[in-house]
């Protein structure tokens, strides 16, 4: 059996500045494990913000990582400039045993641009119990400590974390040590995010949905749960058996039922009453991992698009059409699902809140209810200021408003929540296991899980609408709806009143900061742009409850 | 690879691709040498090399990805006079102010003539309008530039009320924040907190600006700025800090308590960078 990861560079970003941006093509000199990989003669056009994509089957090289230990990426742009190749910035990443899952990207930073990795594992020639999955993935954290004092018989690990991709480093909670040649099986449950199909698309989410009554339940609106981890120290790697897992449902005040099967490593659920629940995992008549989830009904959040154009012949205008903005909606609502909201454009029709100079016959609808066109002076669309009244344009009260526009003043942004503000200053949370696995998280061997509490936001300022919730978004094209979704589901989380989650790299406090500095990566409401950032959880769920858009 | 003739050819020649039209632009944006700049001038006055550099459909995106945004970005870090000599010739030609975009561009790179030309000091004024779209960018540009001429402008219009007083207000505490150990912002600022005729609360913002920083109230999350610390400024800068605190506290009396509270702390502060005397 052969253990093979294969090491991609998957694209390359391009910081926004200008000083990189508009200039001719790059190319891309890379060396993956000593290999020389790529075309040197393939050219990266640089455009903001956005993914070069590369071949990654040129791009790429395959490892046997039990020979290996360790695999490392040099990566170099080069700038075409009067004198010639000349280089932009080199970055290098060491990959080392232990890997962290089966599948996922990885960044590598200079100042002008960024490298995205992706690391897949595979075997060739696996041997065991089939009903395993072919992949077999160390998961030995680098920044837990292992529990090596473990006494045999060793007992079984398994857990259920509730933030997907599962944090690493030292978010991890100890873990007993692996025997030899014995892998842990772990999915981090990066499910991609698309503009068509279901909504449930993350696992083990903050809330399970009560529906609404009348609506069919279905494995497209339940939630689903699943194991993150399960390490059986007492298998060898010639003897693998997968245990017999079986879930029930524990009562924390709310109440929740099972939905097709309740064994195995996934389960799906429905809620049927308010409140907390205990989702525990049995394993030989004995608990062996639980994850606790919010009850609480699926919410649709009435929202509003308005797309500004100027008038003339050669208009000024956002890039988007309503078909765009559906999109972006939809897989906004990807994320937002795991708080249990969902996005949903009104039907009301009613011409929303105007600036003195933009008349009420200045808009219009379109083909899709819910998204309208504002003709206004250029002043409200380029070069926006932070106070401006552009996301007021067309607004409602108690409705998500999208305003579409070109440029930011204060800096290049995709999107900004503008007026916000919910009913609660602080939102706690003392459940076990704690909220994103906050130490103590609860786990063992963890201590008791200890209480957690996030600082809410408002921000009303003077001149403006009441009760307005706004969002600007300044995308013009150069990013996915996937990529979007995420942007406007960061924002809108904002808009219900949830701060920025972690601290920056210096370890100082973003603005916005809601006070826990746990996870940072992982969580969506993370300040700044990550990859894998995809998670809320269950305080946040809890929090945006004050909202008045929430109801 | 390398460019296949002079620069300063290439910069002016039509017949070349955007690439390496823009290859030469770059470099001679950057130079410190008169006769590049002559020819990047002339290379940007030129409307031929102009839509050669970006077609009307690269116009339709955003400004910064421009092949033009390249050559401006690196004219506004070239702090050289030839570049200033550039920059203010292009605030006067017909062919350059002829998009919007690139009006833009050279507001943000003007920024670095230091001190301005009465070309970019009258180009500043005829794109300040209350109205307009480039507004923002000039008072940016005047923040960043820092310079006696640059705060005069900032003052005359934070005076205007044409501009409206929220505008005003986050002109100091988004813009001027960023540059605020700046010798002639501080005193900018001193001179607006001792007007009695202009409204408190944009007096109280412009002293905020140079002692105090509250995010959460002053822009949303994604909306604001960060604030140039105090460990980078100048003793010249330091001083004027200490007489604007003074005078602060005097015209505006009584300060805000936490305002008035951050102020001790930066005093305390600027007093310890300076072996723990004024």
């Amino acid at each position: 059996m052969a253990r093979i990861v294969r090491v991609a560079i998957l694209g390359i970003t391009f910081q926004d500045d200008a000083d990189v941006i508009g200039s001719d093509m790059v190319r891309l000199r890379a060396t993956i494990g000593g290999r020389a990989v790529g075309d040197l003669n393939q050219r990266f056009e640089m455009v903001e913000g956005g993914l070069a994509v590369t071949d990654m089957a040129v791009w790429g090289a395959d490892f046997d990582y039990a020979q290996t230990g360790q695999v490392e990426l040099v990566a170099e742009i080069e700038d075409d400039e009067v004198s010639g190749w000349e280089s932009m910035g080199r970055v290098r990443l060491m990959l080392r045993w232990p890997f962290t899952s089966r599948s996922y990207t990885l960044r590598a930073n200079s100042r002008k641009f960024t490298l995205l990795v992706l690391v897949t594992h595979r075997v060739e020639g696996a041997d065991g119990d089939p009903n395993w999955g072919a992949t077999f993935v160390p998961r030995r954290e680098t920044g837990g400590t292992t529990l090596a004092t473990v006494t045999p018989p060793p007992a079984m690990r398994i857990e259920i974390h509730d933030c997907l991709p599962v944090p690493t480093g030292a978010g991890t909670p100890n873990r007993p040590a692996f025997a030899a040649g014995v892998h842990a099986e772990m999915d981090d449950a990066q499910s991609a995010v698309s503009t068509t199909g279901p909504n449930n698309v993350f696992f083990n989410p903050a809330v399970i949905p009560i529906l609404p009554s009348g609506q069919v339940r279905s494995d497209d609106n339940c939630a689903k749960f699943k194991v993150t981890y399960i390490c059986d120290p007492a298998a060898t790697s010639s003897r693998r058996v997968m245990p017999e897992l079986r879930w029930e449902v524990r009562s924390l005040g709310g109440q929740a039922t099972i939905f097709g099967s309740s064994t195995g490593r996934t389960v799906k659920v429905h809620g049927t009453r308010r409140g907390e629940v205990l989702l525990q995992l049995f394993h030989n008549d004995t608990i062996a991992a639980a994850i606790r989830a919010l009850v609480a009904p699926l919410v649709y959040v009435p929202c509003r698009a308005t797309l500004l154009t100027t008038a003339g012949d050669t208009p000024v205008a956002n890039t988007a059409t309503p078909e765009i903005v559906l999109e972006h909606l939809n897989c906004a609502n990807r994320y937002l699902w795991q708080m249990g909201v969902l996005l949903r454009l009104e039907t009301n029709t009613d011409t929303g809140w105007l600036p003195d100079d933009v008349p009420a016959a200045n808009i219009s609808s379109t083909s899709q209810t819910g998204v309208f066109r504002a003709t206004t002076p250029a002043s409200y669309i380029t070069n926006v200021p932070s106070g401006s009244l552009t996301p007021c344009i067309n607004a409602r009260p108690n409705v998500m408003n999208f305003v579409y526009m070109v440029s930011y003043a204060p800096g290049s942004i995709t999107g900004a929540a503008c007026d916000f503000g919910g009913n609660a200053t602080t939102q706690s949370d003392d459940g076990t296991p704690s909220t994103s696995w906050a130490t103590p998280s609860g786990v063992p061997p963890d201590g008791t899980a200890g209480s957690n509490s996030i600082t809410c936001y408002n921000l009303r300022r003077a001149g403006r609408p009441n009760n307005v919730f706004t969002m600007i978004i300044a995308e013009n094209g150069h990013r996915t709806s996937a990529r979007m979704g995420s942007t406007i589901a960061h924002e809108v989380a904002h808009c219900m009143g949830l701060g920025h989650r972690g601290k920056k790299e210096d370890g100082t406090n973003p603005a916005y900061f809601d006070g826990m500095a746990h996870p940072i990566n992982e969580n969506i409401m993370y300040y700044s742009a990550v990859n894998n950032k995809m998670d809320f959880d269950i305080i946040q769920a809890k929090a945006i409850r004050h909202s008045p858009l929430v109801r | 690879m390398p460019l296949d003739g002079d620069p300063r050819d290439v910069a002016q020649d039509p017949a070349r691709t955007s690439g390496e039209i823009c290859m030469a632009g770059k470099h001679l944006a950057q130079s410190l040498i008169e006769a590049d700049h002559a020819a990047l001038r002339s290379s940007l006055k030129s409307p031929a090399i102009l839509s050669r550099l970006d077609s009307a459909e690269d116009y339709r995106k955003p400004r910064h990805v421009l092949k033009i945004a390249s050559i401006m970005d690196r004219l506004g870090k070239n702090t050289s006079a030839p570049a200033a000599a550039t920059i203010s010739a292009l605030t006067t030609s017909e062919p350059f102010l002829a998009h919007e975009h690139r009006i833009d561009l050279l507001i943000q790179a003007s920024a670095v003539c230091r001190p301005p030309t009465p070309e970019v000091i009258a180009f500043w004024k005829s794109h300040s309008s209350a109205k307009g779209t480039h507004i923002e960018l000039v008072a940016i540009a005047l923040a960043k530039n820092a310079t006696t001429e640059s705060a005069a402008l900032l003052e005359g219009m934070s005076k205007d009320p044409a501009y409206e007083l929220w505008r005003r207000i986050d002109w100091f505490h988004i813009y001027v924040l960023q540059w605020r150990t700046q010798p002639a912002n501080v005193a900018l600022v001193e001179r607006l907190s001792k007007d009695a005729a202009l409204p408190r609360e944009l007096r109280i913002a412009a002293v905020e600006s140079i002692f105090d920083y509250r995010p959460e109230e002053w822009f949303p999350p994604h909306g604001g700025a960060e604030p140039e610390p105090w460990t980078a400024s100048t003793k010249q800068g330091r001083d004027a800090a200490r007489a604007l605190a003074k005078t602060a506290r005097e015209s505006l009396d009584p300060l805000p308590p936490t305002l008035n509270a951050t102020i001790s702390a930066v005093l305390t502060q600027l007093d310890a960078m300076d072996g723990g005397k004024p």
